[in-house]
């Protein structure tokens, strides 16, 4: 697509309408922003972009999967896999790198991952071969795992996801837990969706 | 075209943009209608509330059109992961096996009176097969259940019959493994699917699994690997 900075339509595409075309590959990025984006770069920080580019090639290149919990490092196994002093008997399954950070930076858990890379969703194509499953099954028969904590998305793809994840833990003889649902907290009732309260009501707790 | 409060079930919602999903909607009056969707907003918040009966309006027009209003009619959703899998078999069904600009009232009700069946728990492999049944013949592919492929001898419960698809059932003396080489039994069975006996049940999945990969062309149901994953 041409941003008008080429001249007539008959030369090829310029270098400054390459670069705002590549930048409308970010979530959000229309093609305002990404002319916004190109101009800052160019105009006012070009070690930043040349940096952003260096940076951006590098970690393409060499960011790969933690052959233990399939999270993104450059290394053969991950921070959080190496670590010793974290407990290994229990795994977090959860759908992508970002809920490990989530979980990482909001908690106290020590324990260790698995990250699937997505949930079961027959009509995306998503099956349990996509998920890893089998490296997981590998990892619940091979490492003493005695808890394994549920925490894939409240969907109905990630419920299915779990309960398919239980069975494979119950055959094992692993204990399962399911992250609590309920109302967020600083909500009203009011305003939280029939589902959510329904949820909320029937995992009660002593108070 | 602006629709307004029509009938509807999700059958797939999938992220498209940060906050947007696009959504494919069963309608009675409408068959399949894709729409754009923002599941942030609050108006919007059950755009993709599987299995739940909903009350939606769209506009614009093309192939995609936005949805303006979604509502659930009731706040029922399965209540076991396994029948959520089953319900996610006949999602997959229907989007590949209907064809989307045709309008079915039939199809949207099949669709609804499985939902209730399933989550009362019962039969849930024979309501299955009734699914299949029925779904194959509201979209033009009806099986011959009753009569050979002459259209005139009826079937008999303790002969073997091979069928083939597109033409019915053909008897035949001896029985082999072939996929679609049944009883009688099973072809008498799958007539009312509801009250088929449980030893015809692994025989008429079997007929049932050959035929609809027929007519996929082969095309793998994804939904059928997750079952077959949690059987093994």
């Amino acid at each position: 697509m041409s941003f008008g900075f080429s001249g007539n339509g008959s030369q090829p595409p310029s270098l400054l309408d390459t670069l705002i075309d590549s930048l409308k590959c970010l979530p959000g990025v229309g093609p305002k922003s990404a002319q916004r984006m190109a101009f800052h770069l160019l105009q006012r920080n070009r070690d930043g972009a040349k940096n952003l580019a260096d940076n951006l090639n590098k970690a393409v290149k060499e960011i790969g999967h933690c052959a233990n919990c399939r999270t993104f490092t450059e290394h053969d196994m991950c921070v959080i896999c190496n670590d010793k002093s974290r407990l290994s008997n229990q795994i977090c399954i959860v759908e992508s790198p970002a809920d490990v950070f989530t979980i990482e930076k909001s908690t106290d858990y020590k324990g260790m991952y698995f990250v699937l890379m997505g949930r079961l969703s027959p009509l995306d194509g998503i099956g349990p071969k996509e998920l890893g499953l089998e490296i997981l099954e590998k990892r619940l028969t091979e490492q003493k795992i005695e808890e394994m904590i549920l925490a894939t998305n409240s969907t109905v793809e990630g419920e299915v996801t779990a309960h398919v994840l239980s069975e494979m833990a119950r055959k094992q003889g692993i204990k399962t837990t399911r992250l609590a649902q309920g109302v967020p907290v600083g909500g009203e009732l009011e305003f939280v969706d029939q589902n959510t309260i329904a949820q909320a009501f029937n995992g009660r707790k002593h108070y | 075209m602006r629709v307004q409060l029509q009938q509807a079930y999700c059958l797939h919602a999938r992220r498209y943009r940060e906050s947007s999903r696009i959504v494919e909607m069963l309608t009675p009056e409408h068959g399949l209608v894709s729409c754009l969707g923002h599941s942030s907003k609050k108006k919007n918040s059950s755009v993709d509330l599987l299995f739940t009966p909903l009350l939606i309006s769209w506009s614009g027009r093309g192939e995609l059109f936005t949805l303006t209003h979604v509502e659930s009619i009731s706040a029922k959703q399965f209540t076991t992961s396994e029948v959520s899998i089953m319900g996610m078999y006949l999602n997959e069904l229907i989007l590949k096996l209907v064809p989307k600009s045709s309008p079915s009232k039939e199809i949207f009700d099949l669709y609804g009176n499985v939902i209730e069946l399933l989550e009362k728990g019962d039969n849930q492999e024979k309501i299955l097969r009734l699914f299949e049944i029925e779904l194959l013949e509201l979209v033009g592919h009806g099986l011959s259940l009753d009569k050979e492929v002459d259209h005139e001898t009826p079937i008999h419960e303790d002969s073997f019959y091979r069928y083939d698809v597109g033409l019915g059932p053909a008897r035949i003396q001896h029985e082999n493994t072939a996929w679609n080489v049944i009883k009688g039994a099973t072809l008498i069975g799958l007539q009312s699917p509801l009250s088929m006996d449980a030893s015809c049940l692994s025989e008429a999945k079997r007929l049932m699994r050959g035929i609809i990969n027929w007519h996929l062309d082969s095309r793998p149901l994804h939904s059928r690997e997750i079952l077959q994953f949690m059987q093994a």
